[in-house]
């Protein structure tokens, strides 16, 4: 470089035009390293470039659907709801009851069958007002018989008629009469009555328009319901339950109710076999020195620093009673349940089989037993019993009812169902986390009435 | 696939090889502005690596107007700004009374041979803001315009430190001038 020709300026300038240095091998190694996951994700992109915009919807239908579902299960005044959803279905429901004593009967449909009398002679029956419909029936020697009063403007005959078949149970149709002030004890035949009105064809379908009442008794399995312990994989809790319920169905639509008790428990407690007792006193033993070997009993609260472990053994001098011991643990992880559905449905059948699809809400109250064992120094044990309320529960359920028909009562039903839990249970228990999702079938019998 | 072009293209489609050609044939074009703008040659490297991992990322924004060693040094120096930009309120912070009298400064001229090595050292040993802005109104030859929109700073602020970086600078080539005499005597 020429010292006397340039300034600073110039001096680095020129010193530093078109260098070329070339730089360590290990630079192009850590680009391209990061190039990997770079080249990776360009070639995924591009997979997908054509599609940015279908793919975006598709999420965005997924976030608006559970958006709506969310505004959907909860209240708001000026929003379309589930609770409105209720509302509106009760209403419906009373309306289309309503509605069914409001039919007319053409008095037309009913006139020419009186040609067919068996008995009697021709009558006409310009009118309902004070007729009655009389439906016989044989049973062994004897005969029922059914009236029902008709009135024009409130029941159609073939109600009616059902109305007063379903009063005479376990026996076949064998006269029909229909009574008026004109004409008393005009007779006709089932056959002949069917015939006319096209019962036989339409004979449950006509049934299933009545409305009518049932009773079932039904226990119900519902698992893995609740909850899962943090510190295990699995702890799940089962509950068990019989209960009752009253249905009212009318045209096919179902409104439900009723009452179930039950427990639901920790199931897989029953699995530790081996119990350490702690604190033994062998001339005063409580149960609330023991605890589950996998220490997740909630006895483990009760620890005093001067342990004493000891392995309970059936053999051991100590005589205790083990099936109350184990029952003191399962209560630990029980809770007692009572709960009432509110449900609504519609329902189909055909021969002796129905089906009926249920959702509704179910409120439970939960019960912790606080009971314990109490050992005395004569070994005698006395078990005491404290249940408080600990939760109130509210779930959503989705049922699907199969109904199996014996005979006019009784039908058998199975049910499962699907339960969604709106809140925890385990509020004050931090060691389970609650499963909100849960399934049961729920299996009974059926009464009609 | 040798040309330019061919390179580009293959590094548009994210081909290794086309990337590892890149790297090969502009990487010794670039590493020096790296050195220039750093400190020492691990920042140097690290700015490379970061450069070139820009430059492949956004090589399909390259719109072949203008030239692709321009816009791969663009990169490389907007890159190493970048570094810097959020100390720059602090580089750049001065008295004003001294800007006068800094502005009037005239470097003197060098009397004698430098080599590469010796002028990158001196570079590497200016502060992080005189640095910048020697490189990029000498080096680079930016207006000081240009440099105070890059660096978000005024044109006053532009010109002072330059001159005081020259003024670092010459001072720095006395005192190696100086170290050199005393050698050669003490050899003599």
């Amino acid at each position: 470089m020429n010292r006397n020709s340039q300034n600073i300026e110039n001096l680095f300038k020129q010193a530093f035009q078109n260098v070329e240095i070339r730089p360590e091998k290990r630079v192009w190694r850590s680009i391209d390293k990061h190039l990997w996951l770079s080249n990776f994700k360009f070639y995924i992109e591009h997979l997908f470039k054509h599609e940015p915009i279908s793919s975006n919807e598709r999420v965005w239908r997924k976030i608006n659907r559970k958006l709506w579902l969310q505004d959907y299960l909860s209240f708001n005044l000026s929003k379309f709801n589930i609770y409105y959803s209720s509302a509106a279905m009760l209403v419906l429901m009373m309306v289309l009851f309503s509605s069914v004593d409001n039919k007319n009967f053409s008095i037309s449909e009913i006139l020419p069958f009186t040609n067919e009398i068996e008995k009697i002679q021709k009558i006409e029956i310009p009118r309902f007002e004070n007729t009655k419909l009389i439906v016989a029936k044989q049973k062994k020697s004897k005969v029922q018989i059914a009236e029902i009063k008709l009135v024009e403007t409130i029941k159609p005959i073939t109600k009616a008629f059902l109305i007063a078949e379903n009063k005479i149970q376990k026996t076949e149709i064998v006269k029909i009469s229909i009574q008026n002030n004109q004409s008393k004890n005009t007779i006709i035949t089932k056959s002949v009555f069917y015939e006319k009105f096209e019962l036989k064809k339409q004979q449950n379908s006509i049934k299933q328009k009545t409305q009518k009442w049932t009773f079932d008794v039904y226990t119900k399995l519902l698992e893995p319901y609740s909850a899962n312990d943090i510190t295990k994989q699995s702890e799940n809790f089962r509950t068990e339950m019989i209960g009752l319920s009253i249905a009212y169905n009318v045209n096919n639509f179902i409104i439900e109710t009723g009452v179930a008790f039950g427990k639901t428990q920790n199931y897989n407690i029953q699995n530790d076999s081996m119990l350490i007792v702690q604190n033994i006193q062998p001339q005063y033993f409580r149960i609330d020195s023991i605890k589950n070997s996998n220490n997740d009993s909630l006895l483990s609260t009760n620890f005093s620093n001067n342990n004493l472990n000891w392995k309970y053994d059936s053999s051991d001098s100590l005589k205790l009673d083990t099936t109350s011991i184990y029952e003191v643990l399962n209560s630990k992880d029980l809770y007692k349940t009572v709960e009432i559905p509110i449900l609504f449905g519609y329902q189909l059948s055909q021969g002796n089989l129905s089906c009926a699809v249920k959702g509704g809400l179910i409120s439970a109250l939960y019960f912790k037993p606080t009971d314990y064992v109490k050992t005395y120094k004569d070994n005698s044990t006395e078990i005491l019993n404290r249940n408080a309320l600990v939760k109130a529960d509210f779930s959503f359920t989705l049922a699907f009812g199969l109904e199996y028909k014996l005979n006019e009562s009784f039908s058998l039903l199975t049910e499962p169902f699907y339960r969604k839990t709106l809140n925890s249970i385990f509020a004050n228990e931090s060691k389970y986390v609650q499963h909100y999702n849960s399934y049961g079938l729920k299996l009974g019998v059926r009464y009609t009435l | 696939m040798n040309n330019e072009e061919q390179i580009i293209e293959g590094c548009k489609n994210r081909s290794r090889k086309a990337q590892k050609m890149l790297f090969d044939k502009y990487s010794p074009m670039l590493f020096p502005i790296c050195m220039r703008y750093t400190k020492s040659k691990q920042e140097a490297e690290d700015l490379l690596q970061e450069s070139f991992i820009k430059i492949f990322a956004n090589i399909e924004q390259y719109d072949e107007i203008g030239t692709f060693e321009g816009w791969l040094k663009r990169i490389v120096i907007n890159s190493a700004i970048s570094i810097h930009k959020q100390n720059f309120k602090y580089y750049f912070h001065e008295n004003v009374d001294e800007l006068n009298i800094e502005d009037e400064f005239e470097p003197e001229t060098p009397d004698f041979d430098y080599s590469l090595s010796d002028l990158m050292k001196i570079i590497n040993e200016l502060p992080d803001g005189y640095r910048i802005i020697f490189n990029m109104a000498v080096i680079e030859d930016y207006k000081h315009k240009e440099i105070a929109e890059i660096l978000d700073i005024d044109i006053g602020t532009s010109k002072s430190q330059l001159s005081r970086a020259k003024k670092m600078l010459q001072k720095r080539l006395t005192e190696m001038n100086e170290k050199r005499i005393l050698l050669a005597v003490n050899q003599n």
